[in-house]
């Protein structure tokens, strides 16, 4: 689908990867196959999300020859970065066919990505958190949980990056961190390295987005990043019906 | 057969367990459930047990025996389980039964809609048992009807489709109380929010539609109590006690009416003596005593009750715990005297020859390291403050001169533990003390209200004596500049001070000329001052300010000046400063000038005195009355059972962001050694908290976000264009949409009206769910912006939508409203509704 | 007139999807097309986005140089706020773009040109990858070897496989520790080895025999940067007889392109095709004449360098060269210090500028911003971009050259194998 191959480039990262490749029969995937027709599958990781009209029909046309789909990457679960987009932001393969699992991310976390690889191989349920970035935040300490700092920021100034000895919450700082609507599971690699979340996971229950508007109605957000869709609309854009 | 040998198997105590939870299980059920295969084996246990269950139209159900005997189960577990407080109910079941009664109320519904048509189509919905039509539900012959209907068709949930909930919900549920749990009873408004707001004597509208909308708001209804699952309550017992924090005049008038009633009080003063502010004063205005004297009357009826215990010089360390039962960790700071052992013989004092500024005379005087803080104070016995410990250690004279060995210097802190029911803050306020713009400074005669009262007490620093504080001469002139401090508010007794001073000042010299001024720049409600009390001393002027002369001040009001041997500033109170603090521990809100927020005396927590903003001697006592009034009755109960509208916390998928913490209006919410902690009395169940929790991990009991969505997508099916969806708050945007209906204000049928608890439950998701569902337009009615039921509930709303809808294209932007509305505006409500339809109805048609 | 006809065929082992549109002419190949999908408009996107979000935006363009896509936002966001990150961040960019181009060069040679240069030069016809895998199992796991190496220095250094959390306008985050460093050296090394014998490999099986002539390249010129870093330098572009360089800020006069639309116009070589990436790399720095490379190049038949097919080979030498230059980046003292990065602080120009050489070659961004620091217009160049038209010449002509002698079903699977030696990145280029 309309992708940035970003998640078949994590996925061939990974450790296990050789092993998956031993332990599967790869039938379809245009990076590393010739192979054109749609044959019959037990399951389907399917990375990108819709742009195109041929891109429904292809997926129907897979959902009706497999077994379990599952969407790859926060393209094919949220709808993805093209969620910016005017013209036609992306939709997540659930809105077309009924998806049997999620492996989230920009990308996919590793560890997370192949967890769920050995499960599949397993034949078991792929298990994310129901939790969010909160409950293993390395910066949790310094919450404060009255949230009154005011946020005027999407990313931390340099200075503050590298220096900092006792780093805080990023919401203290007056920077935006999506931490908290966001599912757990990534080992908060961005927070680790001194970045707020941006909610490439998505969320755990109810939508992203409207998690985010919930989520900032509550904090006491400067006048440009109200209406910064930067931040609403990175990574999923909700469905309206006309 | 004896009822031990009955109830040692565990498979019959579950078949007990079971059937409670259920009502009727099949014998089939009763087999799945256990996991049986052969039918000889249940057979053998259901004989076995006997008379404790029953059976009825191939269900069985349990015997009042019983439910007795499980009541008994119920309780052995708990103590077992060491759970002495907590009592967990379950309630609820997974089986659905579903009853619809459609109340036609005296031919109300079948005058627009045909009802038959509609029990027949209602009888085709999956899990509906039975659909009944009565005439007039709400009247009390049909209750044996009723109960008889539940069991022949052995009903577990219920959907009543009759007029408004507000009207007749709780007496419907008190008809089914015997007979079904009232989680299990869902209401479907078909009277005030369709057939007669769709219909009046002038328009009428096709009946085959408002039929079409009565059925889909009945199959929500039926959606929503399937969803119904078992939910938890919690129970505490209440520990008949109270917890005062601060000794001053509201502590202890408090502490003494609780102490007639027969409570327990620990009475809890941070300083090393009872008496507080007051007990520094000349006297009380409007009463002849002088404050001391007064106090020490007080404090001498205090001491010998037997129910009051008091701690001086405490810190709070730690409250845990929930209203009805508290526990409070405490740390007492060494006074570094005895106090059992003093006798208050004075000689440590006289022999010791360390001297510091006395703090109460404002500094003005010293008094040795170990000091009383005043005289009659309570305990009675000196003490040393603990940054001068150091220097003691080095002399320790008085240690040797004390014969009663009541001296230790190498006093420790000491941690104690109470467990109260209740527990209320006293610890009043502090005073004013910005006050360079006056040219404050004691030695050039400008002092503060607080140290003129020292100058007029005998004990004080003057010996009650008029004489200037530069050059001990007598004063012929006093002007006193009042309501000095924050602009926001005025102390309520100021003018009583002024007329006390005037009298005090009369009495001492009657040639002193006294002035007292008012600055009504300073003022921000200065019209309130001007029309309050008019005395022939009180000057109001534009502008006062204070001029430092040679020997002599001048204030100066509107240009004009007045020579004053002494200057008394009568500095406001602000709020306490420990406030801020206190609130972690003791959780209650602020209000807009920072005090303590009377809204607060509901959620667990109660406030006397000053600490709720100015209060004079007699609003102190009265307000110290009527708490102690709700507290008598709050302790008088054996057990407190938290409502369960509330909410229901999931730890498996709570992430501790604290989000809830932050939109709880009212403190329920805490975090608790890495948990969230909900104080089910506390909570309201207005459920902002359910919409801001990202996870999931919080959800109502009743209104849970599934029942919602799911309405949603069941208002959806109706096929009219536009539809609109309206979330109404249930006290004021419900209640003024019933009042539409009932004045018979004619509206569109394709509006489908959800009932929320407080705006701040509808959830972002909600919006866009409707969005996506392909509502035209979505509608949150709440309530007007001061008067919401629970507090910021209908704020946070507006700030959620607004933030939704800027970020909208304005085409959809135009689609989502928010309309403030009192439960009695159903004019407007309807006048709203049909202006958003006829707007709607442009933009669907353009497309 | 006759009808045109038109034959879509989906090119596979490609990263992403694309298209081969043929359009006939009665029997006659009238015109040879790769179809790129609708385009995803991050130009669009980028718009009245704040700046110092951009490089996390335009990171998702591309999975596989998503490094450069952020880093060379990075450098132009810098070139607005006129701020130079220290030294230690450019080597730290540096390393990172060579672990994005060991894994993208490794991963494009394994999976999808080297069944082709099998299938060529007649070895053995490979029709899934299990097949690929057995062909040399020494080269299967070298090349996960190499992945791996080019995947952990990204990790390492950048925070994750892809879409690298550390690259921020003024330098780049650095926390890996002393032991994360030693064992990418370890990697490195053990990756230098399999370089090797990935090169040996190809040598023994490709380096007597001679590519097709439907693959020889024309006259063009080449486009690429004049420093061998990849970082820094002038724009170069360089044909047989001329060369010539100006700096990215003058670009305008010889090439632009309209927002939003696909395909870059280069105004003084419109006749002439223009190709960037290896090849032009290897034209224009000539890393064929360092002394450890040169044995492999003499060994190599002349006809080759000619080839298009030759840039399998460039990436395999890119390959080796690379990872010997980040063992030497490695050794840089400066990254043993813990520095502060600068602040962005005020804008200093309107515009700004950022270039450097990806995996497939030149890659410039140029933004304007308004007074509240958000993109009014965003440009994009991209290395497929430039290439596309060039391969468009050549698949044009290998097709009318075989459909001399076969059916059309047959031209149009083997006029992949083309398609395939360019490298084409379809994520990049539907930006």
């Amino acid at each position: 689908m309309t992708t940035c191959s970003g998640c078949i480039s994590t996925l061939f990262s990974l450790d296990i990867f050789p092993q998956f490749l031993e332990k599967t029969k790869i039938a379809y995937f245009p990076y590393i196959t010739d192979e054109d027709k749609i044959g019959s599958y037990d399951i389907a990781l399917i990375e990108g999300c819709i742009t195109q009209e041929f891109q429904i029909q292809l997926l129907q046309k897979v959902r009706r020859a497999t077994n379990k789909i599952y969407s790859l990457g926060s393209c094919a679960v949220l709808g993805g970065i093209t969620s910016l987009s005017k013209k036609r932001a992306g939709d997540p393969l659930s809105n077309y066919v009924e998806i049997d699992g999620i492996i989230p991310g920009c990308p996919p976390p590793s560890t997370l990505f192949g967890n769920c690889l050995m499960n599949l191989l397993e034949n078991k349920m792929i298990k994310l958190s129901d939790k969010n970035q909160c409950y293993s935040c390395p910066l949790r300490e310094g919450l404060d949980y009255e949230f009154k700092t005011k946020i005027t920021k999407l990313i931390p100034n340099n200075r503050d990056i590298n220096s900092a000895q006792n780093p805080k919450c990023f919401l203290s700082q007056g920077v935006l961190c999506l931490g908290p609507v966001t599912r757990e599971g990534c080992d908060n690699k961005c927070i680790n390295r001194g970045m707020p979340c941006e909610g490439c996971l998505g969320s755990s229950s109810k939508s992203l987005c409207s998690n985010i508007y919930n989520f900032l109605s509550l904090l006491d957000l400067s006048d440009d990043l109200k209406t910064y869709e930067g931040i609403f609309y990175r990574y999923s854009k909700p469905p309206i019906k006309r | 057969m004896d009822l031990y040998s009955i109830l040692s198997h565990p498979f019959r105590r579950k078949i007990l367990f079971l059937l409670e939870r259920e009502g009727y299980l099949l014998y089939s059920e009763i087999m799945d459930r256990l996991g049986l295969d052969l039918t000889g084996q249940l057979n053998f246990h259901l004989k076995k047990l006997g008379s404790l269950i029953s059976k009825e139209r191939k269900s069985y159900f349990l015997t009042e025996d019983g439910k007795r005997i499980l009541n008994i189960l119920n309780l052995n577990e708990r103590i077992l389980a060491g759970d002495e407080i907590e009592h967990l109910i379950s309630k609820g079941s997974n089986l659905n039964r579903i009853g619809i009664i459609v109340c036609n109320c005296n031919e109300e519904i079948s005058n627009i809609i045909n009802v038959n048509n509609l029990t027949n189509e209602l009888n085709n919905l999956e899990n509906v048992v039975s659909v009944r039509i009565f005439e007039n539900l709400c009247q009390e012959i049909n209750l044996e009807k009723v109960t008889n209907w539940v069991k022949e068709n052995f009903l577990n949930k219920i959907v009543v489709a009759a007029c408004s909930p507000k009207s007749h919900k709780h007496s419907i549920e008190n008809m089914f109380e015997d007979v079904i749990e009232y989680i299990n009873i869902e209401f479907a408004n078909i009277r005030e929010q369709c057939c007669w707001a769709h219909s009046n004597h002038e328009s009428q509208l096709n009946p085959l539609i408002i039929a079409h909308k009565a059925y889909l708001l009945i199959e929500a209804a039926v959606e929503r109590v399937i969803l119904q699952g078992a939910i938890k309550i919690k129970r505490i017992e209440v520990e008949k006690s109270c917890a005062i924090f601060g000794g001053g005049i509201a502590g202890m008038t408090l502490a003494l009416n609780l102490a007639h009633a027969g409570i327990k009080v620990y009475l809890i003063e941070k300083s090393p003596t009872l008496g507080g502010k007051v007990a520094r004063w000349h006297r009380i205005s409007n009463m002849g005593d002088c404050s001391i004297c007064f106090i020490s009357d007080l404090i001498g009826e205090i001491v010998k009750r037997e129910e009051i215990e008091i701690h001086t010089n405490i810190e709070i360390n730690k409250i845990s715990g929930e209203l009805g039962n508290f526990n409070i960790e405490l740390i007492k700071k060494p006074r570094f005297v005895d106090e059992k052992r003093c006798t208050g013989c004075l000689q440590c004092i006289e022999v010791c020859g360390n001297e510091t500024y006395n703090e109460y005379e404002f500094g003005l005087t010293k008094r040795k390291i170990i000091h009383f803080p005043f005289s009659n104070c309570y305990p009675y016995a000196p003490l040393i403050v603990d940054h001068d410990i150091a220097k003691c250690k080095e002399c320790r004279i008085c240690e040797r001169v004390c014969l009663n060995k009541a001296i230790n210097l190498e006093q420790k802190t000491e941690n104690f533990q109470i467990r109260v029911g209740a527990k209320v803050m006293a610890i009043g306020a502090d005073l004013f003390f910005n006050l360079h713009d006056y040219g404050y400074d004691p030695t050039k005669n400008i002092i503060t209200s607080a140290e003129f009262e020292r100058m007029l007490s005998s004990d004080g620093l003057t010996g009650g004596k008029l004489v200037r504080l530069s050059d001990n001469q007598p004063i012929n002139s006093i002007s006193i500049i009042q309501e000095i401090g924050p602009s926001d508010y005025v102390c309520e007794y100021s003018d009583d001070l002024a007329l006390k001073y005037i009298e005090d000042i009369t009495i001492r010299n009657p040639k002193c000329e006294v002035n007292i001024f008012y600055d009504l720049s300073k003022l921000r409600d200065n019209q309130d001052i001007l029309l309050r009390y008019t005395h022939p001393k009180f000057l109001y002027a534009n502008n006062v300010s204070v001029k430092i002369g040679n020997g002599v001040n001048y204030v100066i009001a509107d240009y004009i000046e007045f020579p004053s041997d002494l200057i008394v500033l009568n500095h406001k109170v602000v709020p306490n400063k420990d406030l801020v603090n206190l609130r972690k521990t003791l959780d209650f809100t602020f209000d807009e000038d920072g005090f303590m927020s009377k809204e607060t005396l509901a959620s667990g927590v109660y406030g006397v005195g000053s600490i709720l903003g100015p209060m004079n001697y007699r609003s102190t006592i009265s307000s110290a009355n009527t708490i102690a009034l709700k507290i008598i009755s709050l302790l008088s109960n054996d057990y407190l059972i938290a409502d369960f509208t509330g909410i229901n916390l999931n730890e498996e998928k709570c992430g501790l962001c604290g989000l809830c913490i932050k939109s709880c209006p009212f403190n329920a919410i805490t975090l608790d050694s890495e948990k969230i902690k909900i104080d089910g009395f506390k909570c309201k169940g207005c459920g902002s908290c359910v919409s801001s929790c990202p996870t999931g991990a919080l959800e109502m009991n009743i209104d849970s976000t599934e029942k919602i969505l799911r309405t949603i997508e069941v208002f959806s099916k109706s096929k009219i264009r536009p539809k609109i969806l309206i979330f109404a708050c249930e006290s004021c945007g419900y209640a003024a949409a019933d009042d539409a209906g009932l004045k018979k204000l004619v509206y569109p049928p394709n509006v489908f009206i959800i009932k929320v608890a407080c705006a701040g439950r509808v959830d972002s998701e909600f919006i866009l769910y409707s969005l996506k569902c392909g509502f035209d337009g979505i509608m949150v009615v709440g309530c007007r912006e001061n008067s919401c039921n629970y507090i910021d509930g209908i704020t946070q709303a507006k700030s959620r939508i607004d933030l939704l809808r800027e970020n909208f294209e304005p085409e959809i932007r135009k689609r989502i409203i928010l309309l403030n509305l009192n439960s009695i505006e159903g004019k407007k409500f309807s006048d709203s509704v049909n202006r958003f339809h006829k707007l709607l109805s442009i933009e669907v048609r353009k497309h | 007139m006759t009808k045109l006809q038109k034959i879509v065929e989906p090119c596979k082992r490609i990263d992403g999807n694309g298209n081969i549109k043929i359009l006939l002419k009665g029997d006659m190949i009238d015109h040879v097309e790769f179809e790129i999908p609708q385009i995803r408009g991050f130009e669009n996107i980028l718009v009245n986005k704040k700046v110092h979000d951009i490089p996390r935006i335009v990171s998702r363009i591309c999975g596989l140089c998503h490094a450069s896509q952020a880093i060379v936002s990075n450098k132009a966001i810098e070139d607005i706020y006129g701020i130079s990150p220290p030294s230690q961040s450019i080597i730290l960019r540096r390393i990172l773009l060579i672990g994005e181009l060991i894994k993208s060069h490794v991963m494009h040679y394994f999976f999808q040109a080297f069944p082709d240069l099998l299938k060529i030069f007649n070895f053995q016809e490979i029709s899934n990858p299990y097949e690929l895998m057995q062909f040399d199992p020494q080269l299967t796991s070298s090349v996960f070897d190499l992945i791996k190496l080019g995947s952990e220095i990204d990790k390492i250094f950048g925070g994750r496989y892809v879409h690298l959390i550390s690259c921020i306008s003024g330098g780049v985050i650095y926390k890996p520790s002393q032991i994360s460093i030693n064992l990418i050296r370890k990697l490195l090394q053990k990756g230098s080895n399999h370089a090797k014998y990935l090169i040996g490999n190809f040598i023994k099986l490709f380096s007597t025999k001679t590519p097709p002539s439907s693959f020889d390249l024309p006259k063009i010129n080449y486009l690429g940067l004049s420093n061998q870093d990849r970082y820094n330098g002038k724009i170069v572009i360089k044909n047989y007889k001329n060369k010539f360089n100006f700096s990215e800020k003058d670009y305008q006069p010889y090439f632009d392109k309209d927002v939003g639309v696909f395909g870059i116009s280069f105004h003084r070589n419109n006749n002439m095709g223009l190709i960037t990436g290896p090849i032009a790399r290897e034209k224009i720095n000539e890393i064929s004449v360092t002394e450890r490379l040169a044995p492999y190049f003499n060994k190599i038949n002349e006809k080759w360098k000619q080839s298009i097919l030759f840039q399998n080979f460039l990436e395999l030498i890119e390959l080796d060269h690379e990872i010997h230059q980040c063992l030497k980046l490695l050794n840089e003292d400066s990254l043993n210090e813990r520095i502060e990065l600068p602040d962005l602080g005020e804008i200093q120009k309107s515009e700004g500028i950022g270039i450097l050489e990806a995996p497939r070659g030149l890659l410039m961004h140029h933004y304007k911003i308004n007074q509240n620091e958000l993109v009014i217009q965003a440009k994009l160049f991209i290395a497929t971009e430039i290439n596309i038209p060039l391969m468009n010449f050549m698949t044009l002509q290998y097709a009318r050259d075989l459909h001399k002698n076969e059916a059309i079903d047959k031209v149009k699977k083997k006029i992949a194998q083309m398609i395939r030696a360019f490298d084409p990145c379809i994520s990049c280029a539907t930006h």
